[in-house]
């Protein structure tokens, strides 16, 4: 898809804020793109320097943190104005601009201070709906799955709630009432999984279906595409789909599957 | 059941929305158009078509329900749908991006197309002031002469409403697959979007045709016939040789 042979100095520009209500501005560096160098290694990179010649008008750029094995999905940024994990992209595969390459926090969560951005509505968002990240979860006993669903179960765990879906999805917004796809995933997650006590999941499937969640999905798939995970959200709306059509004609004490 | 309280009233309107978008709708889309390639067989064929649909027992009342009335509801729960999206395919051109952005505007087209396509033609029956059977010869009229700056007009018009008509079902048939749940993976979506496109592309056919025949005396883009106005279509062409 993108051709290697993007090497050599670029400009490297970065939309920075002091906070939430601040003007915000550009920062441009020049930036080596060496074979491999990730955008994560580019901003320790300006960071520092900030560090090592401080300026009064330059204060260490913040970021990340980064965890470089994709686990943490905190350093999440927009790449020309789409979501990317900056631990895992590597410059050479970003096509650069005539202007260069823009990097900018995600626009849909709110701000903290330049990169960092606040997790605290999705996080909200999960525990309204009565449902979590699988690290906040207690651990489902391997063996009281059903080994068809297993594989499904599995790879929703592998969310991170970086927020890259949020960003690319065309429904979500700050001012909307939609969860986003990485609540639904995780809200499938825990509906489908038959070691969760039965009450829980059925109000987890009643949440899904309530204002803000599946319903205000539009189908672009854009949340599959950008997931650095590869967390498989169109499979698990669409079992929520399927769980909602049994629900519409089921009783509301009828077991979810 | 579900219960229906605010609560619910997003979800309840979206099966509602993919609910009358199928079944009545995109149903009466595949026999209008069928119905409609009657035409090409003259205006002999067309009338006893048309004389057919009007010997339905109870016909107003029936399209009021399964024809006007769901495609009120379809259309009045789609443009809100498709008015409150934001699309951003600028930052993410990705296909299934496309149709999601294609999807809302040929909702809107078709609506738009609709509202046309009902004033020039079933707006004058009710007002009395065209008969049923005189559609054959006022779509041959207007198809064959509407035209402006040299630019078949009103065939093209025609053509763009069908063309985004059947792109909003093909996609449509994908969609319903997924809000009721009878796909449940990434694939057999793909697989559903693959027969609804076989169904888009056969309402394309079948009604680019028809428009075309009513344009030029011809179901294919060949020999162009002087457009006849009222009377039977192949005899005319062929009483003019000698």
């Amino acid at each position: 898809m993108t051709k290697p042979e993007r090497t050599g100095p670029f400009r490297l520009r970065i939309v920075r804020r002091q906070g939430p209500e601040s003007p915000s501005s550009v920062e441009e560096h020049a930036i080596d793109r060496r074979p491999g160098l990730t955008l994560a290694d580019a901003l320790e990179e300006l960071t520092r320097r900030h560090t090592e010649a401080p300026s009064p008008a330059t204060r260490p750029l913040a970021w990340g943190p980064r965890c470089d094995d994709q686990s943490c999905g905190r350093c999440t940024v927009t790449v020309n104005g789409a979501a990317r994990l900056a631990c895992q992209t590597t410059l050479e595969t970003v096509p650069a601009k005539r202007e260069g390459i823009t990097v900018a926090p995600l626009s849909k969560l709110p701000l903290v201070r330049d990169l960092v951005v606040s997790r605290a509505r999705f996080e909200a968002d999960l525990e309204r709906t009565s449902s979590s990240l699988p690290g906040a979860a207690r651990v489902t006993p391997e063996a009281s799955r059903p080994a068809a669903d297993a594989p499904l179960v599995d790879a929703l765990a592998r969310c991170t709630g970086c927020g890259a879906c949020l960003e690319a999805c065309p429904e979500y917004a700050p001012d909307r009432a939609f969860v986003g796809p990485a609540v639904l995933g995780q809200l499938a997650r825990l509906v489908i999984d038959p070691a969760e006590p039965e009450a829980l999941r059925r109000r987890r499937l009643d949440a899904a279906l309530g204002k803000g969640g599946l319903a205000d999905c539009g189908k672009s798939q854009n949340c599959v595409e950008v997931c650095p995970a590869g967390v498989p959200v169109v499979d698990a709306i669409q079992r929520l789909a399927r769980l909602a059509t049994r629900r519409l004609f089921g009783s509301q004490d009828s077991p979810v599957e | 059941m579900l219960p229906v309280t605010k609560e619910y009233r997003p979800f309840w309107l979206r099966r509602l929305h993919s609910l009358t978008g199928l079944v009545p709708l995109g149903s009466f889309f595949l026999l209008h158009l069928f119905a409609n390639a009657r035409a090409m067989q003259g205006e002999r064929g067309f009338r006893a078509m048309v004389l057919g649909i009007q010997g339905v027992p109870g016909l107003l009342l029936v399209e009021l329900l399964l024809v006007f009335l769901p495609l009120a509801i379809h259309a009045g729960i789609g443009l809100s749908i498709a008015l409150c999206s934001r699309p951003n395919v600028g930052a993410y051109p990705l296909p299934r991006n496309w149709s999601y952005v294609l999807q809302r505007v040929t909702g809107v087209v078709t609506f738009a197309f609709l509202a046309y396509h009902l004033a020039s033609l079933r707006l004058r029956v009710a007002l009395g002031s065209l008969g049923p059977t005189d559609f054959f010869s006022t779509l041959t009229d207007a198809l064959s002469t509407t035209t402006a700056f040299g630019f078949p007009t009103a065939a093209v018009v025609y053509l763009i409403g069908i063309a985004a008509a059947s792109y909003h079902l093909a996609n449509g048939i994908a969609g319903f697959c997924w809000t009721w749940g009878i796909t449940i993976t990434r694939r057999g979506n793909r697989i559903a979007g693959a027969a609804g496109t076989a169904v888009g592309a056969c309402t394309f056919l079948l009604g680019a045709t028809t428009v075309l025949y009513y344009a030029t005396g011809s179901p294919w883009l060949g020999e162009r016939s002087s457009p006849s106005l009222g009377g039977e279509r192949g005899a005319a062409s062929t009483r003019g040789q000698p």
